[in-house]
């Protein structure tokens, strides 16, 4: 991994570096921070949002990043904690009324989604309509390819949970699927 | 058969337009950069607050005698300079019920009644931390299991398809009630006073109508 510190640089050179792990942690990481983000928040211009402010948050504290965990799971950590508290500001009707899995409405969904053959369209819109924390264990797990304890250092939680949490995911996605599901276990 | 394990090329595929632009980096560039240019003045602010408090204090003769740990400035400094980032910040952790009913207006309504073995976890408010909260997340954990109690100054909200209204104890609530796998997920909602409330979790809709009733 490349170091991100560069304590004994002059000062303008300390911010041309910062500059430069900053475009290269964009360059690396941007398309599926941008993505995760997306799929937290459901809508382009608010993943775009979410997007600036936690690379605001990654560039004041490349100083402090002291490579405890990867790069990846440091930037997911900034970007899970980000899409969070924009879903809290207006919680009530993302976290509450629309963010909740609906299995009858879903039910007839699926029936026509079948119809239409389209399931990987349908598994992903089954995945977003998952509860917020069910969701983001799926994310973590299937899209940005963690593993449990990686993602249990990024939510703060018990490996255990994570485990949990990623079972009962799976549970509520057969559910909605009917049955049809492959989860790889 | 829908294959979750192919989950990141199945998301992917349907995000392929959906990449970082150059505009958007230049305006995360931008907002760097005018972070940068007032860093400086942000930086003395330490500074300038040690000199103000080591003056006070050497005026009204509080200053730590000489080898004694000065622990009263340091926590004054931190105090001083720790608001600026968390301000902004649209949900915070609150220490506790009291410090929660003060930020909350007065308004707060604390359930007098959980299942057993659920204890209060977390208590975090939403809104401008300048300002009164607008809303108050309490969460009561039990294990892995966690019952959300949700607080929102508003006078009503549209109630989504799919919500079952009924009346008990004096109050209309709305419900919905999700199957999960083997469990089933309660989402009870009412509107009381100006505020609304909404009670969520892994449990019977007897035992989220019983914690709504115990909010007083």
């Amino acid at each position: 991994m490349i170091s991100l510190s560069v304590p004994e640089e002059k000062a303008g050179n300390r911010q041309n570096a910062l500059e430069a792990d900053l475009n290269r942690l964009m360059e690396a990481y941007g398309n599926d921070v941008l993505r995760t983000c997306f799929m937290f928040l459901k809508d382009r211009h608010k993943a775009e949002d979410a997007f600036q402010e936690i690379f605001l948050k990654v560039y004041r504290n490349l100083g402090r990043f002291d490579g405890a965990s990867s790069e990846k799971t440091w930037i997911l950590s900034i970007a899970i904690n980000q899409c969070k508290d924009m879903l809290r500001s207006s919680w009530v009707k993302r976290v509450l009324l629309s963010d909740q899995p609906r299995s009858r409405s879903m039910g007839m969904d699926v029936a026509n989604r079948v119809i239409r053959q389209d399931e990987n369209r349908h598994l992903y819109e089954t995945v977003l309509a998952l509860p917020q924390g069910l969701k983001e264990v799926v994310i973590l797990y299937y899209y940005q390819e963690l593993d449990t304890k990686e993602i249990a250092k990024i939510l703060k939680t018990a490996e255990g949970t994570v485990r949990s949490r990623l079972h009962r995911a799976r549970e509520a996605l057969r559910n909605v699927l009917g049955g049809r599901l492959d989860s790889g276990e | 058969m829908n294959d979750l394990s192919r989950f990141k090329q199945i998301a992917d595929e349907i995000h392929k337009d959906m990449v970082v632009h150059e505009v958007l980096k230049e305006r995360v560039r931008a907002r760097c950069l005018n972070e940068r240019k007032r860093l400086p003045y942000k930086a003395l602010i330490p500074a300038a607050c040690l000199v103000l408090i080591l003056a006070v204090s050497g005026l009204f003769g509080n200053a730590p005698e000489r080898g004694m740990p000065s622990r009263d400035n340091t926590e004054n400094i931190m105090m001083l300079t720790a608001g600026s980032d968390a301000a902004k910040a649209a949900g915070w952790e609150l220490s506790g019920l009291d410090e929660a009913k003060a930020v909350f207006d007065g308004k707060l309504r604390v359930p007098s009644h959980m299942p057993e073995g659920y204890a209060l976890t977390s208590i975090q408010a939403v809104g401008d931390q300048k300002k009164d909260a607008s809303g108050m997340i309490l969460s009561y954990a039990n294990g892995d299991q966690l019952i959300t109690v949700l607080q929102e100054k508003q006078e009503s909200v549209q109630v989504e398809p799919g919500f079952r209204t009924m009346s008990t104890g004096g109050r209309e609530f709305h419900v919905q009630a999700t199957p999960l796998g083997s469990e089933t997920q309660i989402e009870l909602h009412w509107f009381s006073g100006g505020i609304h409330y909404a009670v969520t979790g892994l449990i019977i809709e007897e035992e989220a109508v019983a914690i709504a009733l115990s909010m007083k």
